[in-house]
């Protein structure tokens, strides 16, 4: 435990918890995506998945706390590793040109990460924490779901948010390999890669979600 | 031979009497500046003029000029070591400017590297970095067989590559984070390829990292600015290649850090 201490408080030892920590994530995400997915089979399907999770009864509460142990260490080290950033620039450049090496993805990462988090927070109020507050079932949420996406301005800011996230991971996903020590003069290029194949693939995931909802609901 | 051309040049340079007084930029003409030059030399010109008219030259670093020695270095239009790739200041010459055009000249930015005059800034931070792990410990005495510790041909190239950081400190003023990683990095690796730097090697890791975080460069985002500046072309890897000692090390070898 406190090797784990010793290694938080270094620079490298930081962004090694905040790729382990991302690459959880990531791991959630294919498994919410999975889930969301069986959408496309009708509501019953959806219903059915999300019954059987509740009835896995403190299974499914242990792996939300877990979960939600993993978001509030990566934002906790989000802004920590970004403050600490900011200050070790402590005059600005007047003028500031760069030579190629940041991407659109990597300049942006705290400001989509704090996206995401505002995301997150609605995204929880929405379903999750309403589930739980009005004791539904699975049948419930599914409705809920379809009646919730033919607000337009819901609908709007989720597909937004899912792009969000598509770059966030498409700088996201070498990153984190880079951090842990898993270089290649070559590898990472293909990583590179990949990651912005993963993002577009994310995104594209989620965003069809919302749609297949409305259709469902017609 | 080539063509000896002159160019005219309005620069913009920072100027700062010390790390106490606040700083401005100032406006001076760089005149029948011959393309031949190398950017230090053209300083060399305007300071020459400034003294006559009176005004304290700009003060900037510099020592071999030839590019070796890292001891040259300043942001020009926002760019460390001016916009050619792989050249250090002093190797940057003038026909890479053409005429009429302005240049912003900085010093390196960093709260680590604090500014001690004009275009000077101190970087002897990066000297700690290096006591703090930075060598190999060798009896000294007779030099021994050359050959006695066989290197692999591998080895040898990935150590001479990170071995050609010149420690400059581009990495760290290209960095929008200020980081000193791919300096750190270079020199771990340039002793943790050598059969010679394996004793001390996770406690170098160890040590240099804990050494640049204390001297508050900023942690690695893994925007690649550092590469793309660095005057020697230092690859990133060698960022990824010292995470993984730093990480083996904490894990596996922390009992013989100390
Ligand atoms: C499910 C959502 C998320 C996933 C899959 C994810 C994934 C990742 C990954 C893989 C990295 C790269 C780590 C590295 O460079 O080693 C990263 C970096 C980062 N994430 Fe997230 N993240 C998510 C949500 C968030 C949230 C909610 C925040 C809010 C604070 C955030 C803030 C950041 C920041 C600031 C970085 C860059 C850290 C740095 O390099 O200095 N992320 N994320
Ligand atoms: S003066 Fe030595 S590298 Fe430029």
């Amino acid at each position: 435990m406190s090797l784990l201490i010793e290694i938080f408080k270094t620079s490298v030892g930081k962004k090694f918890y905040m790729a382990i920590s991302g690459l959880l994530l990531l791991g959630f995400l294919v498994f919410h995506l999975s889930g969301n997915s069986t959408l496309i089979f009708g509501h019953e399907t959806f219903a059915a998945f999300v019954d059987f999770l509740a009835g896995t009864g403190p299974l499914i509460y242990f792996a939300e706390l877990i979960l939600a142990l993993i978001f509030l260490s990566h934002i906790f080290l989000g802004i920590i590793l970004t403050l600490s950033n900011w200050k070790a620039r402590n005059v600005k450049y007047s003028v500031s040109n760069s030579r190629g090496g940041q991407t659109f993805a990597s300049k942006t990462m705290p400001y989509t990460g704090f996206i995401l988090l505002l995301f997150l927070i609605i995204h929880l109020l929405d379903y999750t924490i309403t589930k739980y507050m009005s004791g539904w079932d699975g049948w419930q949420l599914a409705m809920h779901v379809s009646d919730s996406f033919k607000n337009f301005a819901r609908l709007s800011f989720y597909i937004f948010a899912v792009i969000v996230l598509g770059v966030h991971i498409s700088h996201g996903f070498w990153s984190l390999f880079q951090s842990i020590g898993v270089t290649h003069t070559q590898y990472t290029k293909m990583l590179q890669k990949l990651a912005k194949v993963l993002g577009v693939l994310f995104a594209i995931g989620f965003a069809t979600i919302p749609f297949i909802a409305v259709t469902l609901a017609k | 031979m080539s063509e000896s051309n002159t160019i005219h040049l309005t620069l913009r340079v920072w100027r700062q009497p010390n790390a106490a007084t606040p700083g401005r930029f100032e406006t001076y003409e760089a005149t029948n500046i011959s393309t031949e030059m190398s950017f230090l030399e053209m300083l060399d010109v305007v300071n020459d003029q400034l003294a006559l008219n009176g005004i304290e030259p700009i003060a900037f670093d510099h020592d071999c000029r030839e590019g070796i020695c890292g001891a040259c270095g300043c942001v020009v239009n926002g760019q460390a070591h001016g916009h050619l790739k792989g050249t250090t200041l002093c190797q940057l010459h003038m026909r890479h400017f053409r005429d009429g055009d302005t240049l912003v000249i900085e010093p390196f930015r960093a709260k680590a590297f604090p500014i001690i005059k004009d275009l000077v800034v101190d970087r002897s931070a990066f000297d700690q970095i290096i006591q703090a792990g930075g060598y190999i410990s060798v009896k000294t005495g007779s030099a021994p067989e050359a050959s006695s510790i066989l290197v692999p041909k591998k080895n040898a190239d990935l150590a001479m590559d990170a071995a050609a950081c010149i420690g400059c400190g581009a990495c760290v003023a290209a960095c929008p984070n200020s980081s000193a990683m791919l300096f750190v990095s270079a020199k771990i690796n340039h002793l943790g390829q050598l059969p010679q730097g394996q004793p001390e090697r996770y406690r170098r890791a160890i040590h240099m990292i804990e050494k640049m975080d204390e001297l508050g460069f900023g942690n690695c985002s893994n925007h690649l600015e550092c590469e793309a500046a660095c005057p020697k072309e230092i690859q990133f890897v060698n960022i990824g290649r010292m995470n993984r000692d730093y990480i083996i090390a904490k894990l596996f070898h922390n009992e013989e850090a100390f």
